[in-house]
């Protein structure tokens, strides 16, 4: 600093003081002022190596530094203005703040009554919490003397040192900034052009918030787009329910180090486009976010380790008592009995059968672990809760149901190719049964593998392999032993006419199991899902009767293929259309009711709509979008629906009131009363949420 | 980890629920959170004497959780005010359980063993019920517990009422601690009151915990 004052010759105001660990200097713009002037000074903090001080919100603990500073008559001091911080890892939490040096910008005033030629004193005495592993207090006396001067002169050292800090200063944003709800928290999106056009040098990106809201440990996944970026934020305790405002900045982090932040007043309100188009990998991942806390769990020990394994075995073998693997399992053993007299033989097809299982566990295992590699940890538990993969299952289970009942026996469905490998009898027959046991399993274990895949996720990806494959283990062991035991083999009844009997009576435990899959459906779906699937199963059925009739020439295979194809395909599609979780509930409509809610001064939304027409029910998935139920109870939007599916005079009338030939028809009553305004025949979420903010006035 | 741990538990009731194709209830893990109106997470650390002490003990008492670290400035700020041990005095005096938890690792800032956290309480003149050595962390943890000092207010039925910073100003200076409303004693009061606390949810202040 000596060095410093001495360049920046005798004239300069610029200050210094020591502290433990950290040097503080007082910088200006100016070497003398005028008076009215208005310009720059800055706190310089010198931290000594591997301590830190902290940013305004200094994130899960500590303080930022503070200036009080002495009363000079005539003087103005502006706070303090943060530039962009580093996230700092501390364990389990996570600290916003400085590491080397930081440069904190303040506005200073010179009235105008000042009189030129005379001496200002600046001054105050700097706060500051600086930690490494420990924290200390400190703090600094700073004091110092400004000339005024009929002229402006320039503190050449001084307005360097600012000037070359303003660029990390965070800058207003021009664009726009909105905040959506997520299941574990918010999706922020940011459409801005200055922003955009900085991405492409950017190795680094993160939200810092202002607020409390957020758990700053969490790992943001950033997507970017040409037009901004979209980052996912976890929630933490404080964040309030439904929809709420966001506040902080967006920082871009250069591979020179350099750091860019805009200031972000996030509302609520649909992402605009062009912002989440490409996953962004953070490249220092060190200095971002230690794993999100499920990755937390320390790791197993070997005992723990042994013990987790056990259980997984017991998990596996548990898995053969399910009514999908059952059947499969019980004709194979039954075939033992053809082996039995070759114990070779049985032994082989044990350990064929063995293999199989195990190569789709490890698959399985593989998958989830690609997964978390990408950084999809809560996508997990969702995948095997998904409404398409539930409809799938039931549709699957229906189709081993016809099979077990003997309708058809080798359809052009994987299954049946299964079936055919399995059926033949060898070394390889043996391996499919075993791809055959888990892929059929799969509609059963599906749904309760969450919890296990939950456990296992949190561990390193070789446990999660050996939990995986550990589980098939057990799952294949009752037929290996078997087939390891020609004794056991020879207790089992002869082959006979008994075991097509058996074979059929276990179809209905297929078909239960398709009843309870419909009703995990209804859960997820409602109505709509439920009857999608239903299709779905009379088009199956119908497509392999096709098959098993006149698929023996080609017109015919192709005609009962795309039947069963489009016996998957439609319902699968068909159930992502409707969340259950945020359905908005309509209460029927009248012109009374409508006059009582808006003598309420509430905001009305008003669906005319009839099962005949089809618009109105591609329109529902709009209507019935989460986001759009999350703005509807937020906004205490009434929601009531016209049903014109049988002949109604009033409904006519109504219609016919607006100019509406017929449905759809969707109106929008404001909460001031008047008018409606009435939407688009075809709707977007977006245009539902825009239309009802602006009745409620909030936008 | 116990031998019928959740995570264990878990697997084989996944897939023994499956065999049994029942719409079993889901299992939910529960994140380490502890916002007002959640169930306490249930503890068992030794006190300073080396006896177990769990959140069992005390059914049907009121607890305070003090998360403390004697090196730590801001824990300091509230020792060298005396108004830590006031607050200890005046609760433990109206039949409230206090709870002073030290969770830093062995090696870091305000680690004790069992004599030090003693002599650190006889010569702060502290009063509460026991010192908890969490050198591990995991009652911390459990708890989400970020800052000393963090403190906890957990009902006579093992509800947590507040969880958050000790009083509302934001600082590591005695001078402030006059002006500032205590949060603690505010929420025992209106416990006290029959009223649910407010705030029961506030920022805690000071250093991390050095788990």
């Amino acid at each position: 600093m000596v060095a410093a004052s001495a360049l920046a010759g005798a004239a300069t105001a610029q200050v210094s003081a020591k502290s433990d660990h950290a040097e503080g200097t007082l910088v200006f713009e100016r070497s003398a002022a005028t008076p009215g002037d208005i310009f720059l000074g800055a706190l310089k903090l010198d931290l000594a190596e591997g301590w830190h001080v902290y940013w305004k919100n200094p994130g899960d603990s500590g303080l930022p530094p503070t200036a009080t500073w002495t009363p000079s008559p005539g003087v103005t001091f502006g706070d303090f203005r943060f530039p962009a911080p580093h996230a700092i890892p501390l364990a389990t939490l996570m600290n916003y703040g400085y590491e080397h040096q930081v440069v904190l910008p303040f506005q200073i005033q010179i009235a105008a009554e000042a009189e030129p030629g005379t001496d200002v004193p600046i001054g105050g005495k700097i706060e500051y919490l600086i930690c490494s592993d420990i924290c200390i207090p400190e703090d600094i006396d700073l004091a110092t003397t400004l000339r005024i001067a009929a002229a402006p002169e320039t503190d050449n050292a001084g307005s360097t040192l600012i000037v070359g800090t303003l660029p990390r200063i965070p800058v207003a944003l021009t664009g726009k900034a909105t905040v959506e709800r997520t299941a574990t928290g918010f999706r922020l999106a940011v459409a801005d052009p200055g922003l955009a056009s900085a991405i492409g040098a950017a190795k680094n990106i993160r939200f810092f918030p202002e607020g409390p809201e957020l758990s700053n440990p969490a790992r943001q996944i950033v997507k970017t787009g040409p037009e901004g970026v979209s980052i996912d934020l976890t929630a933490s305790d404080f964040a309030k329910a439904g929809d709420q405002n966001l506040n902080g900045i967006v920082v871009l982090t250069d591979a020179d180090g350099a750091a860019h932040g805009w200031e972000i007043a996030a509302t609520p309100g649909p992402a605009p486009a062009g912002v989440a188009d490409t996953e962004f990998i953070n490249a220092d991942t060190s200095g971002l976010a230690p794993p999100p806390p499920v990755a937390e769990t320390p790791p197993m020990g070997f005992a723990d380790l042994m013990l987790t394994l056990g259980f997984a075995f017991v998990g596996g073998l548990v898995l053969n008592l399910m009514p999908c693997v059952l059947p499969v399992l019980t004709i194979k053993a039954a075939g033992l009995v053809h082996t039995a007299h070759d114990p070779k033989v049985s032994r082989a097809h044990g350990i064929a059968y063995l293999s199989g299982v195990v190569l789709c566990f490890a698959a399985i295992g593989a998958i989830l672990i690609a997964l978390r590699a990408a950084g999809d940890q809560a996508g997990l538990g969702f995948q095997l809760q998904y409404p398409p993969v539930t409809a799938l299952f039931a549709l699957i289970m229906f189709a081993v149901g016809l099979n077990l009942l003997g309708v058809f026996e080798i359809g052009g469905s994987l299954m049946g190719v299964g079936g055919r490998l399995a059926d033949k009898g060898g070394t390889s027959g043996a391996f499919f049964t075993g791809l055959l046991a888990v892929f059929v399993g799969a509609p059963c274990v599906g749904p309760f593998m969450a919890p296990a895949v939950g456990v296992a996720i949190s561990q390193p990806p070789i446990v999660v392999m050996a939990v995986f494959i550990v589980i098939g283990i057990g799952l294949a062991a009752p037929f290996v032993l078997l087939s390891f035991t020609p004794a056991f083999a020879k207790i089992l009844p002869k082959p006979g006419k008994w075991m097509m009997t058996f074979r059929q009576a276990l179809a209905f435990p297929m078909f239960l199991t398709v009843l309870w899959l419909l009703w995990v459906l209804s859960g997820q779906t409602g109505a709509d899902g439920v009857i999608a699937v239903l299709a779905g199963a009379i088009a199956l059925a119908f497509g392999i009767w096709l098959a098993e009739r006149i698929g023996r020439n080609m017109l015919g295979k192709l005609v009962a293929g795309v039947v069963i194809l489009a016996a998957f395909v439609v319902p699968a599609t068909a159930t992502t259309w409707s969340k259950a979780e945020a359905q908005v509930t309509a209460n029927a409509w009248s012109p009374e009711k409508v006059a009582e809610l808006q003598a309420e001064g509430r905001v009305i939304f008003v669906d005319f709509t009839a099962r005949w027409c089809v618009t109105c029910q591609f329109n529902k998935g709009a209507i019935h979008d989460a986001s759009v139920a999350k703005t509807f109870s937020d906004l205490d939007v009434a929601f009531l629906e016209a049903d014109w599916t049988n002949k109604d005079k009033v409904i006519a009338e109504e219609l016919a009131k607006h100019g509406a030939a017929g449905v759809p028809l969707y109106l929008v009553y404001p909460a001031k009363g008047g008018e409606p305004k009435k939407l688009d025949q075809l709707l977007t979420p977006g245009m539902i949420e825009t239309a009802v903010r602006q009745a409620a006035g909030s936008l | 980890m116990a031998f019928f741990s959740r995570d264990r538990v878990q697997l084989v009731l996944g897939a023994a629920t499956a065999a049994a194709i029942t719409a079993g209830a889901l299992m939910v893990s529960t994140a380490n959170a502890t916002p007002p109106g959640n169930a306490a997470p249930a503890f068992t650390e030794v006190n300073t004497a080396g006896k177990p002490i769990s959140l069992a003990d005390f059914k049907g008492k009121t607890i305070i959780l003090e998360w403390t670290n004697d090196g730590c400035p801001f824990v300091q700020k509230h020792y060298n005010s005396k108004n830590m041990q006031k607050a200890q005095g005046a609760a433990t005096a109206d039949g409230v359980v206090w709870l002073s938890v030290i969770s830093s690792k062995p090696g870091s800032q305000g680690h004790a063993d069992g004599a030090r956290a003693d002599k650190l309480t006889a010569d702060r003149g502290a009063m509460p019920t026991h010192v908890l050595l969490d050198p591990d962390g995991s009652m911390g943890r459990a708890f989400g517990a970020k800052t000393t000092p963090h403190m906890y207010l957990i009902t006579a039925d093992g509800k947590v009422a507040y969880n958050g910073a000790i009083d509302s100003i934001k600082s590591n200076k005695v001078e402030d601690v006059p002006n500032a409303a205590n949060y603690v004693t505010a929420a025992l009061a209106s416990l006290k009151a029959g009223k649910a606390p407010d705030p029961a949810l506030t920022v805690p202040y000071g250093c991390d915990v050095k788990y």
